[in-house]
């Protein structure tokens, strides 16, 4: 398995746990992974509200890279992942952008051919490298813990874009939890939105969704949340304190990124998995683990 | 097509009786074909008459049907009860969300109704047209956007499951702000983008992209794109308010390292607020979290910026 | 008390139109309507809306077809008023913001339909009912026109032949409210629900058109209910003339294009009358699948085209009938479709009530005789809707309030009361069942004395039924049970004079078929049907057809 790996701005700033515990775990299951780092930020879907043929231009640029090296994307960001797909289906679902967006490719002498394929690490490990196999790499199962799984949105919708699972009654992170023997919490908003997008422009409403899922997921017995995506991550655990605070009750659920939950089952050292770089201590969980 | 049954857990609410919501169970003979409406109708003549609900066309158009099943709004009358049970085991019907319950399944939409009027939905036709016998020349082309945009049969499904306007009362909502870009895309609207400028006041920036507008539109008008758009009219416009800020503050993150530099980014929206999150800054700091404002260009950034240059002239045709 | 100078039941085109310019005439006007109005059964009209644009065109050509369209029923000078009116109708729709579909050069489209001699039905897409619904809802607000929603009119309320108002109830709480009027516009629709084969919505009760009758007000050529052609096989969900104006065929189970054999010069684009006829022809013959269904093919289309003029009926397709038309050919058969008959009123609304107006499909001018051509529908609502309104706010502006009796409100108060209190009954659905059925089996495309007079016993034995039907539900808030029940109550009235006039009649015309008098009898029965209430049932008076321009003939085509 070789890919295209587009980490992400946040996973190269503000959660180099994620970026440091997806290496682990990619050289743990022999993924090689090819950084493009001449690669610009998919936009997150803000640069679409500035101006949405430079959004559509950058992620072209993204896919022929990728191309050229005649290989797939991995991606670690639902963010990154819903972007990049919508940018991708719409281009191969309008002629006419196709081409004007080659045109302006043209100019840096770049072309996208509408190849490439852009997958998510949780999609890969299921589809590509296989859940059986995965379960045979296991070494320190996560013994029944009670996780829930914060899919968020850009993972899942919309689904003409992301062509992945059904938004209404998604299981791959269901079956991965399961696969790494831990026990999958059902909670009213694993499907639904962390606020992040509105962090930095209503930051009451954003602190709001995240205290209210997660508390959500608290109250449904998760002794865990994880996440496929550092911008829910952010708003999740880096504001998490800020949420509780705002919302009048404690919370205390910590939140880790999908590669260090796939990390610790594969039986790499919670501290070079970054386990201790969260705003919410994971030290209760790591001891009872 | 086989003889099965599904049971059917519905909220059931009557302000007369009922002190509190509660739900009943429903065993109802099915088919390949039927619908959670024809089940609907046929619980209530058959079993419960006074299981309350609006309908009207059956055939997906009219709108009344709007409904919860199994957590996700969607009409009853487009919505297999096959395809229900298969992926949820049983099929549960509830109001929809967001607006308040007036009886069973039957909610108040006043509340989405005035977030429509919020937007002034009506088209300000050029009315020295009047008496004119002549229709304005439009190509279908020309009418593509508002096209989908008027497929909008305001059942209120995008309504009830928008994330943010469960948190966000001033927020006017996805079919709302739809209903405006429909009437700015129309060249006959005499007020066309200076709709725009108002709309910060209902909330432009406070969609959280959930995409839920979307995956649960029955007619497929895709309102968070309109608001994507209306977005990008209101930045050209000049906006000022902090997601007008946002956008600039990414853009131009973008445009000189390639890569979105947190820090810089947080001080151009945030400003002096920043000062809030001095605490958290401080803890991200000593985890080695917190990025310099001060990132070094990607790689190649002359392809970036060479981009965006290419990406306004485009954009000022 | 409520009260209004005008007051519209229904929210529908015809409703609307006429609120709009009622208001705009200065008159203080409201709709009140059982549903909101966007989910009127207007917003489900699918095909178009018909004018003579087109430059080889003219109103005189419209008039021609609609008259013969109408196999000469139609009284001919409001079929004038309203072909030559329809341009104005039609621009007006558009500059108010109407999402027509268009030709390259910019104008608005047209395309053939049923027993038209040109192309002259404007569309858009094949929801030009939501399209025009939509923009006419609109603009009502623009206008401020007030409306009282979920609010279902029970009874008219007329006293010495002068309209007061009506009795109405708020759905919300219901409480039965007296709503007085200077006038009344009744634009309730059609009474489709009669039958169980119908392609109208499950609110088409005929509510405005049994109010009238109720309230002792003779109503015109009820036997004229018009079968569309083409319905989806199972829901009898609506599938557009435009069909087969774009070019789709009919298609029997021998692969045949039969209408070769039923209207040889039109084929598929016959008037609808003739060619649901052809088509229950075929399956009773035994050409059709299953005994049940004929194929409405439009492979040949091609998906582009599909795409462009006709994606409501796919999806349709796809959802209710399983099947993608662009791959295979869709399951059709006919259905109820509409109501010819009503409110008989003149050309601008009047009835023989004073103050009351009707318009749209629940009105009988009449300009679709004993069928009504495609296209015509739409037209005739924003025409006569218009006409009415601006009747109505000038009888309003001059009449004065002469006060609203108590009676009627308090023995509606207590009829619902007692409805609501009854414990034990006969089921309203079980009643409803078995009318539809016997509708559409004795009295539907094909008819003839022994059925009718079966039908007559059955609906006689059903109204005695309905005397202790009950709702079973004894709640006052959203009580749907209650409304469902009601509906039932005016479409069982209605089914008996529908009855009545069929069997009355010892012809075939139009709509109105009879296999035991297959022909037309111009010398006897060219004549309108009058139906009036009366203790022992409907009592049948007939008035002459107004004749202008065009001789009847024979109808061929």
């Amino acid at each position: 398995m070789k890919y295209a790996y587009y980490p992400g701005c946040v996973a190269k700033s503000t959660a180099p746990e994620l970026y440091n515990s997806t290496a682990l775990i990619a050289q743990k299951l022999g993924i090689e992974l090819v950084e493009l780092t001449a690669a610009s930020c998919c936009g997150a879907g803000v640069t679409n509200e500035g101006n949405s043929f430079l959004n559509t231009v950058l992620n072209a640029r993204t896919f022929a890279m990728a191309e050229n090296m005649g290989l797939n994307i991995l991606t670690i960001c639902s963010t990154c992942q819903g972007v990049m797909r919508q940018v991708q289906w719409q281009l191969d679902n309008d002629p006419k952008l196709f081409g004007k967006t080659n045109e302006a490719l043209a100019e840096i002498n770049m072309k996208y051919q509408g190849r490439v394929k852009i997958k998510h690490l949780l999609w890969a490990l299921i589809e590509d490298y296989g859940l059986d196999k995965l379960v045979q790499q296991v070494v320190k199962p996560l013994k029944g813990l009670k996780i829930a799984p914060f899919y968020g949105c850009y993972i899942l919708r919309p689904v003409e874009a992301l062509q992945y699972e059904s938004h209404e009654k998604p299981t791959s992170f269901e079956r991965l939890i399961t696969a790494l023997g831990g026990e999958p919490v059902e909670y009213d908003g694993k499907t639904k939105c962390c606020g992040f997008p509105i962090l930095f422009v209503q930051r009451s409403t954003a602190f709001e969704m995240a205290s209210t899922y997660l508390n959500n997921a608290r109250q449904a017995k998760a002794d865990l949340m994880v996440t496929p995506c550092p911008l829910c991550h952010i708003s999740l655990d880096l504001y998490q304190k800020k949420a509780q605070s705002q919302a009048g009750f404690d919370i205390n659920l910590p939140v880790i990124h999908l590669s260090q939950m796939v990390g610790y089952a594969l039986g790499l050292e919670p501290e070079k998995l970054g386990f201790s770089k969260h705003m919410i201590s994971t030290a209760k969980v790591l001891r009872e683990l | 097509m086989t003889a099965q049954e599904a049971v059917f857990r519905i909220l059931r609410y009557n302000p007369e009786r009922d002190a509190s919501r509660r739900y009943e169970t429903y065993r109802v003979k099915i088919d390949n074909r039927m619908t959670v409406l024809d089940a609907l109708e046929d619980i209530k003549h058959e079993q419960d008459a006074s299981l309350s609900f609006r309908r009207s066309c059956r055939s997906g158009i009219c709108g009344s049907c709007a409904m919860k099943v199994n957590s996700l709004a969607k009409l009853a009358c487009k919505t297999r009860v096959v395809t229900e049970v298969e992926n949820h085991g049983e099929v549960l019907v509830e109001p929809m969300d967001n607006m308040p319950l007036i009886r069973d399944l039957v909610v108040d939409m006043n509340e989405f109704w005035r977030e429509i009027d919020r937007g002034t939905p009506w088209l300000e036709w050029d009315n020295t047209l009047e008496g004119s016998s002549k229709e304005n020349l439009l190509t279908n082309e020309q009418q593509q956007v508002s096209g989908r945009l008027a497929d909008c049969i305001m059942c209120g499904c995008c309504f009830s499951d928008c994330v943010s306007r469960i948190f966000d009362k001033n927020f006017a909502g996805p079919a709302s702000l739809a209903k405006v870009h429909r009437l700015v895309a129309d060249p006959r609207d005499k007020v066309g983008a200076n709709r725009v400028p108002a709309l910060v006041g209902l909330g432009l920036w406070a969609c959280t992209h959930c995409y839920f507008c979307w995956s649960q539109c029955p007619r497929d008008v895709r309102p968070v794109a309109a608001i994507s758009v209306l977005r990008a009219l209101s930045f050209k416009q000049g906006d000022e308010s902090h997601g007008a800020r946002h956008v600039n503050a990414f853009m131009n993150s973008i445009e000189r390292t390639g890569m979105l530099n947190e820090a810089t980014l947080y001080l151009r929206t945030m400003g002096w607020t920043t000062i809030r999150d001095f605490d958290l800054i401080l803890k991200m700091a000593v985890k080695g979290k917190a990025p310099l404002p001060f990132p070094r260009p990607v790689p190649k950034i002359d392809e970036i910026r060479s981009i965006f240059r290419l990406a306004h002239e485009v954009k000022e045709k | 008390m409520i009260k209004h100078d005008v007051i519209v039941v229904g929210a529908g085109l015809a409703g609307l139109r006429a609120a709009i310019e009622a208001r705009e005439k200065g008159a203080d006007v409201a709709v009140l309507s059982k549903l909101h109005p966007v989910r009127s059964h207007s917003d489900q009209a699918q095909g178009g809306i018909n004018a003579p644009l087109g430059e080889d065109d003219s109103w005189e050509k419209h008039t021609f077809d609609t008259i013969k369209g109408s196999d000469y029923l139609a009284d001919q000078d409001a079929v004038e008023v309203m072909c030559k009116d329809a341009p104005r109708a039609i621009i007006e729709l558009e500059h108010w913001g109407a999402l027509f579909t268009r030709f390259d050069n910019g104008r608005i489209a047209q395309r053939p339909f049923g027993g038209a001699g040109f192309p002259r039905t404007c569309f858009a897409a094949d929801k030009t009912g939501h399209v025009l619904q939509t923009t006419i809802f609109e603009q009502s607000r623009k206008n401020g026109v007030q409306m009282y929603e979920e609010w279902f009119a029970t009874s008219l309320v007329v006293e010495d032949n002068v309209c007061k108002g009506l009795t109405a109830i708020e759905i919300v709480t219901g409480e039965v409210h007296a709503v007085e009027a200077k006038a009344v516009i009744l634009a309730a629709g059609g009474a489709g629900q009669v039958y169980n084969k119908t392609s109208n919505s499950l609110s088409t009760t005929g509510d405005g058109i049994a109010m009238a009758y109720n309230a002792g007000i003779p109503i015109e050529d009820m036997e004229f209910v018009q079968f569309h052609p083409t319905t989806l096989y199972g829901s009898n969900i609506l599938v557009s003339e435009g069909a087969r104006g774009e070019g789709g065929y009919l298609v029997n189970a021998q692969g045949e294009r039969f209408m070769k054999k039923y209207a040889p010069d039109k084929m598929e684009l016959a008037p609808r009358d003739i060619v649901a006829r052809a088509i229950e022809t075929e399956i009773t013959e035994g050409r059709g699948f299953a005994n049940e269904y004929v194929h409405l093919d439009l492979r040949h289309l091609g998906e582009a085209k599909i795409n462009e003029r006709l994606p409501t009926i796919r999806e349709l397709a796809i959802y209710f009938a399983g099947v993608d038309p662009v791959k295979e050919p869709i399951p059709i058969q006919p259905a109820q479709h509409y109501t010819m008959g009503g409110v008989p009123t003149g050309m601008n609304g009047v009835t023989p009530v004073k103050g009351l107006y009707a318009a749209g499909e629940c009105a009988c001018i009449s300009v679709h005789g004993a069928n009504r051509l495609g296209g015509n529908s739409l037209l005739d609502t924003v025409v006569f809707g218009k006409r009415a309104g601006a009747k109505a706010a000038e009888y309003a502006k001059e009449a004065s309030a002469t006060g609203f009796p108590e009676k009627p409100l308090q023995n509606e108060q207590k009829r619902i009361e007692t409805l609501l209190n009854r414990k034990d009954g006969v089921k309203a659905s079980e009643i409803k069942r078995a009318m539809g059925s016997t509708m559409f089996d004795k009295v539907g495309i094909f008819r003839q004395k022994r059925d009718g007079e079966t039908a007559v016993k059955n609906v006689a034995a059903l109204k005695r039924q309905i005397e202790t039907v009950s709702v079973m539900d004894s709640s006052r808030k959203f009580n749907t049970s209650l409304i469902e029940t009601l509906e039932l109550g005016f479409e069982l009235d209605l089914a008996e004079v529908i009855v009545a006039g069929a069997l009355a009649r010892k012809e075939s015309r139009g709509a109105h078929h009879r296999t035991d008098y297959p022909k037309r009898d111009d010398d006897k029965w060219l004549k309108h049907t009058l139906a009036v209430r009366t203790a022992d049932g409907p009592k049948l008076s007939y008035k002459p057809v107004t004749i202008t321009r065009f001789k009847p003939e024979a109808r061929g085509y």
